[in-house]
């Protein structure tokens, strides 16, 4: 074998690996970038409702038993409170006619409160704070379980009465009656009053 | 007589005893009902206003009444969520085949971070009742916090399968659980309905990913037609198109890219709809109508017919075409008109549909006995990808600057020079 044709075998080895090189990294990091775009397990709070109505999370009316994720934007109705479980964190107890933002990762709840009022429930090793657009309204202490109550200055009042009105509208009446009826029967055929008239 | 007084005798007692037997009788089933009704109504009156201590009165009215255990759960979650779990798995151990108690067991499971307890109880639930999207949705999100995705969202496709106003809370989910990434939310949802099309489709325009919302509306059937149409105005509106394009070609078989759509006015266009067809500007004092009786070529045209117009903006008819950036076309059509009378005669004008600049134009005369020929030429720009056809007035000097007579247009062609 001649020393050019030689030369020329050894370039064309080398390009040839130089190439596949290329390829190899080229395919590297395309699968880097599809592991980066896979959705990961991440921080997450369960939407409960009173009554299961609905609310609107993220612009979107969403259910009972929905998952939030850390940025969501929450808009409870009138009428209807929400409350979010964070798990190890704490939790958030949301009054009806309330829009906030909600941030959350481990040791740590935001809550950007836009309006009405909210509780906010933390754990031992949580740091909890609400802000509002005057800034931060509070926080909580991370050393223990600890409580934080915001309303926003426009907060809408929740309605008043309704709980203790309803139970002595319903029961009271319900009762009277059981009882007139139960007097009526024990004293049937005794009629009290004057037959003649 | 002795035998007789002691028969009668024993028949009292008899009766008597048989009396004391129903009455005991009748006081427990009056005192039965009684604590399960109360039980019931109190359990009413706590739920209602969240009262722990009338959902315990009630309990102690009827302990085996479930729903009482269940909303004694339901208060206690947030507060005590042990107390809370040990209830919900007295009201399922009380009524076992009641899917909402399983669902309930399965929530306050995971609030004692028992996960595989609760996704037991919340499979249980969906085995009660596979038809209903509240087990899946439960065990779908429920999956899905658990980091099984895959898993998750195969659950919360059937809960959007039986209950439609899901999908967009199931769509939000996938696109803020990949950080937007659109590839990801298709292969979440899956959509094999119109409506999950549709949902997909407009969760898409909201968060201004456009070309994918032309996409996802691609094999939605007839369902999706007035929801396609406010799509196609709004891509059109915000000069979106070649995404409107490609949603407008799925429902417009028939004609080449980058050519004139019923260039001859022989195919029934609808001139009211949003597109890539010709439109007309909708005034009282013009009459447009495909003309069956004068053709330049072919079977039919277009007939204005205008009856005082006083209005010489107004866009007559016009029609979006696609076409090629940095390349030179010529537009030929053919008109003919009859004693057009105004101080602003129509003109056809080519223009740029991004930016509104001419691109070129050719007057009409006010009175041609025959068909003319006419051709327009022009060069796109480096960033035009649509053109639009307009007719429409010269400027009057003028006003009111009304117009009468008639027009006839037909056999529009762009061509590439």
């Amino acid at each position: 074998m001649s020393r050019q044709k030689r030369s020329t075998i050894a370039i064309s080895l080398f390009l040839l690996f130089a190439t596949t090189q290329v390829y190899l990294v080229k395919s590297f990091a395309r699968d880097a970038n599809r592991a980066a775009n896979a959705p990961v397990q991440q921080p997450s709070g369960v939407l409960s409702t009173q009554g299961n109505q609905p609310i609107t999370v993220n612009g979107v009316s969403t259910n009972a038993g929905a998952t939030i994720l850390t940025g969501a934007g929450i808009e409870t109705p009138a009428g209807v409170g929400a409350s979010i479980d964070f798990g190890a964190l704490g939790s958030l107890q949301i009054d009806p006619n309330t829009r906030l933002m909600v941030d959350f990762q481990n040791g740590m709840i935001k809550v950007t409160l836009l309006q009405g009022c909210v509780t906010l429930r933390t754990k031992q090793g949580t740091r909890g704070e609400v802000d509002r657009a005057q800034g931060v309204a509070g926080t909580t202490d991370a050393s223990k379980d600890d409580m934080l109550h915001v309303c926003t200055p426009n907060a809408v009042p929740p309605s008043t009465g309704g709980g203790n009105g309803l139970g002595a509208k319903v029961l009271v009446p319900v009762f009277a009656g059981t009882a007139v009826v139960l007097t009526a029967l024990a004293l049937r055929g005794n009629n009290p009053s004057n037959t003649t008239p | 007589m002795p035998a007789e007084t002691s028969n009668a005798s024993s028949r009292r007692l008899s009766i008597s005893l048989q009396s004391a037997v129903l009455l005991i009788l009748l006081g427990f089933l009056i005192w039965n009902s009684f604590s399960i009704g109360s039980a019931s109504l109190y359990t009413t009156y706590g739920e209602r206003t969240a009262r722990l201590d009338a959902i315990d009165f009630a309990i102690r009215l009827n302990a085996k009444d479930p729903e009482a255990h269940y909303a004694r759960s339901s208060i206690l979650v947030n507060d005590d969520a042990a107390t809370a779990n040990s209830e919900c798995t007295k009201s399922v151990a009380l009524r076992p085949r009641d899917y909402i108690f399983w669902l309930g067991l399965a929530q306050t499971r995971e609030r004692n971070s028992d996960l595989s307890g609760a996704v037991a109880a919340a499979t249980e639930a969906v085995r009660l009742a596979p038809s209903y999207s509240q087990p899946h949705w439960r065990m779908g999100n429920l999956l899905v916090r658990a980091g099984r995705f895959d898993e998750g969202f195969s659950e919360l496709r059937l809960a959007g399968a039986a209950d439609r106003t899901l999908w967009p809370s199931i769509i939000d989910l996938a696109w803020h659980l990949s950080q937007e990434d659109a590839e990801f939310v298709k292969r979440a949802v899956q959509p094999n309905t119109d409506e999950a099309r549709m949902a997909l489709s407009d969760y898409f325009r909201a968060h201004g990913q456009f070309s994918e919302a032309a996409d996802a509306i691609n094999g939605a059937g007839a369902a999706a037609a007035e929801y396609r149409g406010r799509l196609l105005n709004e891509l059109i509106t915000k000069k979106r198109f070649a995404e409107a394009y490609e949603l407008w070609a799925l429902t417009h078989a028939g004609g080449p890219k980058n050519a004139v759509f019923d260039s001859s006015f022989e195919q029934g266009s609808n001139f009211n709809e949003p597109g890539f067809g010709w439109r007309v500007g909708t005034s009282p004092r013009v009459a447009v109508a495909a003309d069956n009786q004068t053709a330049a070529e072919g079977k039919g045209s277009l007939k204005l017919e205008f009856n005082g117009e006083p209005d010489s903006n107004l866009v007559l008819l016009s029609q979006l075409v696609m076409v090629e950036p940095n390349a030179r076309y010529t537009l030929r059509f053919a008109s003919r008109s009859d004693k057009l009378v105004s101080g602003g005669l129509p003109v056809l004008r080519v223009m740029n549909a991004s930016s509104g600049t001419l691109l070129g134009e050719s007057a009409l005369p006010q009175q041609t006995s025959e068909w003319v020929n006419y051709a327009i030429d022009l060069s796109t720009p480096a960033d035009v990808s649509t053109i639009e056809i307009r007719l429409q007035r010269q400027n009057c000097t003028t006003g009111p600057c009304p117009i009468f007579g008639v027009l006839w247009l037909d056999n529009f062609s762009l061509q590439k020079r």
